[in-house]
């Protein structure tokens, strides 16, 4: 048996959501059940399975040091501070 | 009997086997060998049952009465058990998993084909219904076949649903008896032909899924299963006849509404 | 592994601040393992609940009724399934462990489904009154769980679990406009049902409660169940039912019902395996689970069962 990760997705609407897991034996099992364990209601439009032995995983310290780059992020409030200023010394 | 009296009565079998089928599907919710399965065979389960409320509302409107949940629940449950014209397949009470594995197979690879024979039906409500069914029988297969695709190569599991094919195949034949009102609701453009005519193309569906040479056992099978089918004694003659199974069953289904003839739930 | 604290301290500030817990952070083993009991028996109440209500499904009273119930139990099955696959994940106990624990009698799930329902009428009782209930629980276990995970499969049960209330009600509706026997029939199932309902939240939780403290429980037992009691009571009553309760009093001070003392020897008796119909569930269960070994043999064809443990 292998564990298998679900995305779904509705149409026109979101991206593919990860939904939950399920056990099968064969990628086509996985499917087949994949569809009554979580699109039972027409939840989505589209299925992925995938292996989660399939999964490439990153290192979390890998992804964390963009958590600190300001620079990336122009605040607003100090941007529409400086709009206010440059209006009213235009006035 | 009539026109109108043998396209009822072609309605009627169609709708009693998916009635009775999908009846049967219920024993399984909760104990089925694993969760995820439980869910999927709920799920084939309530189409079946749909398919027999669809199926039974036709039958209404032919007979002129509105097809209320109700009505249909009094066709469903209401009549003798000679007015009834299920299979005998579906009647039957499995042991086992592996044997309620094989029929739903067979019972899926069956109804696939005879859907196709009502879906250019002159009924247009008929039509609609198959091509809905349709749809939602291709999951039924796939189903099964992905379980079976697996099962069969494992020389346990194998014997085991050899075995179970050996208790239900004398019940094939009886699944593709027509009733007698057949050949006037396929002269009136009902079917595109006799289910009489899915017999052979059933088993040799039968042949090529449980077959020796179509899946690489890894063990000898026990003697004795070839899964050969039809023929037997216990084997249907006629739908107007109902097995030893039938009368049990009946009673199970009408247990709560006997309960009180006067109630709605 | 995501995250880690240094003290015990420190987590509980992270979860004081509304911090959520991801299935690769390094928690502390204490609220890995609280946090694994509290959802796997949650998930074994959901599976033995469906085999509670197993019992009457082929004689549900109508096809596309039928249809709606079978619908429903299949959701409890479900739910069952979504939590032993977030249970496993924690790495305590494999799915099959879980399920073998709780086949064998050494596992825990809800007082209710204990019991046997013997009519049905408590299938429906069982649909009002205690799916209610466990709503009730899981909404205020969803508002603020610090688990990640967890928090997120219990909107989509929540939601599911929504259907299932508006069914339950739906059935109470018609048998209270319905016949004599049909009334009598559901008092019975309400005279059977109320105080095994209403325990299913447990008894007063303790001051110093982890579940609370670590937020997989936002809510103190007695106040969700004073929370069913205040609108059950009325609802059943206003149905021309009575509540089993002889001491039940409107308190017009405080303007809420008092169901009086509450008899908690039955739960303990219930939680310890001597329900009323506890040996009969778990052994059929057990039966099940053994005559279909071999598919489950065949289907992992000799490899060592995955089981979701070791991400």
């Amino acid at each position: 048996m292998h564990v298998y990760e679900v995305f779904t997705k509705r149409d026109g609407r979101d991206e593919f959501r990860h939904v939950g897991a399920l056990e099968a034996a064969t990628d086509e099992l996985a499917l087949v059940l994949a569809r009554e364990g979580y699109l039972r209601r027409a939840e989505g439009d589209r299925l992925w399975v995938v292996r989660r032995d399939h999964v490439i995983v990153a290192d979390d310290n890998f992804v964390a040091p963009n958590a600190d780059k300001p620079h990336r992020h122009h605040d607003g409030a100090a941007v529409a501070a400086r709009r206010k200023a440059s209006r009213q010394s235009q006035q | 009997m009539n026109e109108q009296e043998a396209i009822r009565e072609f309605l009627l079998a169609f709708a009693d086997d998916e009635h009775l089928m999908g009846q049967q599907h219920t024993e399984w919710i909760g104990v089925a060998p694993f969760l995820e399965e439980d869910l999927a065979f709920s799920s084939i389960g309530q189409d079946e049952l749909g398919h027999a409320a669809l199926l039974y509302e036709l039958v209404l409107e032919l007979d002129g009465i509105e097809p209320t949940d109700t009505a249909v629940d009094a066709l469903a449950y209401g009549r003798l058990s000679g007015g009834y014209r299920c299979c005998h397949l579906v009647e039957y009470a499995t042991k086992n998993w592996a044997e309620a594995l094989v029929r739903h197979w067979i019972y899926d690879t069956f109804e696939e084909m005879r859907w196709q024979l009502v879906k250019s039906s002159s009924l247009p409500e008929l039509a609609s219904i198959a091509r809905k069914a349709l749809r939602e029988e291709a999951f039924h297969r796939r189903h099964a076949d992905a379980l079976l695709d697996k099962l069969l190569v494992a020389a346990e599991a194998r014997n085991r649903i050899l075995e179970a094919l050996d208790a239900v195949a004398p019940l094939v034949e009886g699944l593709c008896e027509p009733v007698e009102g057949e050949p006037k609701a396929i002269r009136e453009g009902l079917a595109a032909a006799s289910t009489a005519d899915l017999l052979e193309p059933l088993q040799q569906a039968i042949e090529e899924r449980f077959s020796l040479s179509a899946t690489q056992t890894p063990a000898a099978p026990a003697e004795g299963h070839r899964g050969r089918v039809g023929g037997a004694a216990e084997g249907q003659r006629g739908r107007t006849s109902r097995s030893a199974y039938f009368e049990p069953l009946l009673a199970r289904m009408r247990e709560v509404l006997d309960y009180d003839p006067e109630a709605v739930w | 592994m995501a995250r880690s604290w240094a003290t015990m301290a420190d987590f509980e500030d992270f979860l004081d601040g509304g911090g959520l817990v991801e299935v690769d952070d390094d928690m502390p083993d204490a609220y890995r393992r609280a946090v694994f009991a509290f959802i796997e028996m949650h998930a074994n109440s959901e599976l033995m609940g469906g085999l509670t209500e197993r019992d009457w499904i082929p004689k549900t009273p109508g096809l596309r009724h039928k249809m709606a119930v079978l619908a429903k139990t299949q959701d409890e099955i479900g739910h069952g399934h979504l939590l032993y696959m977030v249970a496993a994940d924690l790495g305590v106990k494999t799915r099959t462990e879980m399920l073998e624990d709780l086949f064998a009698g050494r596992s825990r799930f809800h007082n209710v489904f204990h019991y046997r329902a013997v009519t049905w009428g408590d299938q429906v009782a069982i649909a009002f009154l205690v799916d209610a209930a466990a709503l009730i629980s899981q909404q205020a276990v969803f508002k603020n769980c610090s688990y990640g995970p967890y928090k997120r499969i219990l909107r989509r049960i929540i939601a599911e679990e929504g259907f299932h209330m508006r069914l339950g009600e739906d059935r109470m509706m018609r048998i209270a406009e319905g016949t004599a026997r049909q009334r009598a029939l559901f008092q019975e199932s309400l005279d059977r049902w109320f105080w095994p309902a209403l325990q299913l939240f447990g008894p007063d939780s303790k001051p110093d409660d982890v579940l609370l403290r670590w937020h997989i429980k936002s809510e103190r037992n007695e106040v969700l169940r004073d929370r069913w009691v205040q609108k059950f009571v009325p609802m059943l009553q206003g149905y021309g039912f009575t509540i089993p309760a002889p001491d039940l009093r409107w308190d017009a001070e405080a303007r809420r019902w008092d169901v009086g003392p509450i008899d908690w020897a039955p739960l303990k008796r219930t939680l310890a395996q001597g329900g009323p119909d506890s040996a009969r569930r778990i052994r059929e269960a057990a039966d099940n689970w053994e005559r279909t070994a071999w598919v489950r043999a065949a289907l992992s064809n000799g490899d060592a069962a995955a089981d979701g443990a070791g991400r």
